[in-house]
């Protein structure tokens, strides 16, 4: 593979670039490993987040361990990074009691206060609502704390976006909106979803601060989000932020991927956030075997 | 992961999932004081919302228009003032976000109270409503503390969009309480109780009663018991049951028939229903009546029959009878509004019951 992602020279550590390496290491064995027990019938349904890790993980390690984050069902990394213990996680996954809503939802719908998560439920819309009004409470108490909400390019459809991100804008709420734009909606391409080039472009329209990050680029990824959320916490205000990455697998592994063209596959395969890392960090001499 | 495996599966007990659906609160009952004044219902309502945002010192009110213009009833007339832009916050026209959002402070440790413009936009909204905060406690014992205040009701040529009574819609939703009061003192306790109550709450607030009814209501704050109807009449031929602007039909089809014989029931809650105060009354009278503004299919009043026939049917001595509104959208117009309330035909089937 040759290496696509270039790595700027940044002021972090090698001790900070190890623990992101291991952090985006942790969901992909995990996910290799839910995709072979999928295969013989031990887990029902899995949602792939391969080829988004740095995404994640990238945000979640950005935030304190005591600002709520928003994830989906495709933000593994988020769930790891937080160190949500994993057993407890596969309970979830079968609906046993050790998971986090005995039985009673499934997969990632679920949130935990010890963790600060708060999770999705299956309309793509309300998320972005909750976040603006756990940014509210942070806002009122004179708390810097920002809260960061995920969804994908294809939930920025729902009427919900619109609303969520006028309403933190009309009142300046602490939320990091972040929009992964991996490409697909399930089947359904963004040029079937949207017709502007950007989704960073729509902050112009609700008055908001916005950015486009490589979301394959978790040094990027990691020193902008830092960055931005320590700015929030200072001057509290929305921000919507993009970040462009590839859906590698399908929408979930049953629905696979035969719409997605190959060429397209073999760009995004190049620039895998953890092989080009591993990469980096093998030539920088940091990461050794 | 072999620890999950291994795991065993849940166990399936009823009450435990029947238990989950709700926080379990024990209400604090705070009773009136003897000090009372003659006021409206508006001002019940605007009375007890203000003790309550004095007794909860972090309590959030949004909805449009609230703040500086005083709320489009003029409920929050003086709010800002008192507590604040932080507190009393006007919204954009996003009731779906703003739904959420009263959520999302709910998550981090904030009560709060989203006042509806009229009951008839909460459809712009309804899909936290149903989705969110009706399944959080359950899913992972979230509590979404939350009321949702609605200004309802027809009787005031207000036409379709802006007369609507939409309780059945959230009756009919696990997860919810609604509470519909008929009188300003009701109103009072039950909204301060509702706000207490770190469960989602539907409160149902007639228009055409804001500034039409009257009570001697008590001026500290004070709580009613969510769940519990009250018995305005007491008789023996049949029982009425109905809630809201129904109640007070009721009352004025029974002053004109003073010979009439009937125990008359002001549900005041709807979810959770006082089955007990029903069965009691059906068993005594052997008849029953329900009264709802709502239009007849799917209201409230079917379900509150079908429980009568199921657990009663030995005490029954005529079919239970419901009145409903008419199967069409709420018109404008005077005359076609009278037309299409319930409230006109109650009396004669009532009559019919009764000589059944």
């Amino acid at each position: 593979m040759i290496a696509q992602i270039k790595y700027t020279k940044t002021s972090l550590e090698v001790p900070k670039l190890l623990e992101l390496y291991k952090s985006m290491l942790k969901p992909r064995l995990i996910e290799e490993k839910m995709l072979i027990l999928l295969r013989q019938g031990k887990i029902s349904k899995w949602f792939s987040g391969i080829g988004q890790e740095a995404i994640s993980v990238g945000v979640t390690s950005a935030l304190l361990k005591d600002e709520y984050i928003l994830p989906m069902h495709r933000n593994l990394g988020v769930f790891t990074t937080r160190e949500i213990p994993l057993y407890r996680l596969f309970s979830q996954w079968q609906g046993k009691a050790n998971g986090f809503t005995k039985g009673r939802d499934r997969s990632f719908h679920f949130g935990t206060q010890k963790y600060n998560i708060v999770g999705m439920i299956s309309h793509l819309g309300p998320q972005l609502g909750i976040a603006d009004g756990i940014a509210l409470a942070h806002k009122i108490r004179n708390e810097q704390k920002v809260c960061a909400v995920f969804t994908g390019e294809g939930g920025t459809s729902e009427g919900d976006f619109h609303e969520a991100l006028n309403v933190a804008a009309v009142w300046s709420l602490p939320v990091l909106f972040c929009v992964e734009n991996n490409g697909y909606g399930l089947s359904t391409p963004i040029s079937e979803q949207f017709k502007c080039e950007h989704i960073a472009d729509k902050g112009i329209g609700y008055g908001m601060e916005s950015h486009i990050i490589d979301g394959n680029n978790i040094v990027e990824v990691y020193t902008k989000v830092s960055e931005i959320a320590e700015s929030v916490r200072q001057h509290p205000r929305p921000i919507l932020l993009e970040f462009k990455t590839f859906r590698m697998r399908g929408h979930e592994e049953a629905s696979g991927t035969k719409y997605v063209p190959q060429d397209l596959m073999d760009v995004w395969a190049a620039k895998d956030p953890l092989e080009n890392f591993q990469a980096y960090l093998r030539k920088e001499k940091i990461l050794t075997e | 992961m072999q620890l999950a495996f291994d795991e065993e599966s849940i166990k399936v007990d009823l009450e435990t999932e029947i238990n989950d659906v709700f926080k379990y609160y024990e209400e604090e009952i705070i009773k009136p004081s003897s000090k009372t004044k003659k006021i409206r219902l508006i001002d019940a309502i605007s009375d007890g919302l203000r003790q309550s945002m004095e007794k909860h010192d972090d309590l959030v009110i949004m909805g449009q228009d609230i703040a500086e213009y005083g709320g489009a009833f003029k409920i929050t007339d003086g709010f800002l003032e008192q507590f604040g832009k932080d507190r009393i916050r006007n919204t954009p026209i996003c009731e779906s976000a703003i739904v959420s959002a009263a959520y999302g402070l709910s998550v981090n440790g904030e009560k709060s109270v989203v006042e509806m413009q009229f009951a008839d936009f909460v459809t712009t909204g309804f899909n936290p409503v149903v989705n969110l905060l009706a399944k959080s406690h359950y899913r992972w014992n979230q509590i979404a503390d939350v009321v949702v205040r609605m200004p309802c009701g027809a009787g005031v040529g207000a036409g379709p969009f802006h007369s609507q009574t939409n309780e059945a819609w959230f009756t009919k939703t696990p997860g919810l309480k609604v509470i519909y009061p008929a009188f300003p003192a009701d109103a009072k306790g039950l909204l301060a109780s509702a706000i207490n109550d770190p469960n989602p709450v539907l409160f149902f607030e007639h228009k055409a009663l804001y500034r039409s009814v009257y009570q001697e209501v008590p001026e500290d704050y004070y709580t009613l018991p969510i769940g519990k109807a009250s018995i305005l009449k007491e008789g023996n031929d049949i029982t009425i049951i109905s809630y809201g602007a129904g109640v007070h039909w009721a009352l004025e089809t029974l002053e004109k028939n003073p010979v009439i014989s009937a125990d008359l029931i002001d549900l005041r809650t709807l979810q959770p229903l006082d089955v007990d105060a029903i069965y009691t009354s059906v068993r005594k009278t052997g008849k029953a009546i329900i009264l709802q503004e709502d239009s007849l299919f799917g209201g409230i009043a079917s379900d509150i029959s079908a429980l009568i026939t199921e657990n009663c049917f030995e005490s029954l001595d005529a079919p239970v009878k419901r009145v409903g509104s008419i199967e069409t959208p709420i018109p404008f117009e005077k005359e076609l509004e009278k037309q299409y309330l319930a409230k006109n035909r109650f009396e004669s089937i009532l009559k019919e019951i009764i000589a059944f």
